[in-house]
């Protein structure tokens, strides 16, 4: 399937926070988003920055997307992290997974990210994991791009 | 002897986020606060809270003073009142920068859990996420609380 990414829309925003239950009150207002729609130009996936602190060097992502659509390719990722790491300049992408989410945490594992349990983030009896991905993690990885691999 | 503020929040919150080095130019998400006021009417505290998540049941809190004396029996119970008592939440969590034990010292001191998140304040500033519990709270001899068989029974 053939993907094309959208950056800045609301729509990407309110896409993503219908996706994910523990969302329920959107995100900040000072976020940014890359929204990934189909040939048709549905909206199949969406990747929200938010809390972006440039004196710290850190933003945290969410992303969401439709149940069965393939749009966690090698060029998404890029695309995602380039933007965190080349674009906003931060040392770190943080993203917050319930602990539960084995799949999810699989995958983030496979792209270098540490990971810190985070007691009844979710709730009581609901821990999470805030899975933290460095800039010379993501360097360090294949699917980086050539210039992020440069400067690290 | 020490006065409390409430209804001015963003007030408040942007004297909090002046005191704090890693919140300073950036300010808070919307949300409460309560200043504490010293006997001549200076506003010489504040507690901020912030990010609040009703279905985690978890919020957010930062706070800073300009005097050590703001740091009473009464602005602790008042701090963890309102989160605790009015919003009902289960946790607070309190993103600190690791290399502020005087901080992590008051905090342990109440019961606080530690979680290390590397580099959270910078590539070279590693950071800890505190959280106090709603049963921390209820069991913390340093923190007086509105009646908990009251609370259980409403």
């Amino acid at each position: 399937m053939s993907l094309r990414y959208v950056y800045g829309q609301d729509e990407t925003v309110r896409f993503v926070a219908q996706q994910i239950p523990h969302v329920d009150r959107g995100f900040p207002a000072d976020r940014l988003s890359i929204g990934i729609t189909d040939a048709s130009g549905r909206m199949v996936a969406g990747i929200v920055y938010y809390f972006w602190n440039r004196k710290n060097g850190t933003i945290e992502i969410a992303a969401g997307a439709l149940p069965g659509v393939r749009w966690f390719t090698r060029e998404t990722i890029r695309r995602a992290l380039d933007f965190a790491f080349t674009q906003c300049r931060c040392q770190m992408v943080i993203m917050r997974v319930r602990g539960e989410d084995e799949r999810l945490l699989y995958q983030l594992a496979r792209f270098g990210c540490t990971f810190i349990a985070l007691p009844r983030l979710y709730g009581r009896d609901t821990d999470g994991v805030m899975c933290l991905l460095t800039d010379d993690a993501w360097a360090a990885h294949p699917a980086a791009s050539p210039k992020i691999r440069e400067a690290a | 002897m020490l006065d409390y503020v409430y209804g001015q929040d963003e007030l408040v919150a942007q004297f909090v986020a002046q005191l704090i080095p890693h919140v300073r130019g950036y300010g808070f998400a919307k949300g409460k606060a309560i200043g504490v006021i010293d006997a001549q009417g200076r506003l010489i505290g504040g507690i901020v809270y912030h990010d609040y998540n009703p279905q985690s049941g978890v919020i957010m809190l930062a706070a800073a003073a300009t005097s050590p004396r703001w740091l009473t029996r009464e602005t602790l119970r008042r701090m963890y009142e309102y989160p605790f008592a009015q919003l009902g939440v289960q946790m607070v969590a309190q993103p600190t920068p690791a290399d502020n034990e005087r901080l992590l010292r008051q905090l342990a001191a109440l019961d606080y859990m530690f979680v290390l998140v590397p580099r959270m304040f910078g590539r070279e500033r590693d950071g800890v996420l505190a959280l106090f519990t709603r049963e921390a709270w209820q069991k913390s001899k340093f923190i007086r609380r509105p009646d908990l068989r009251l609370e259980e029974a409403a």
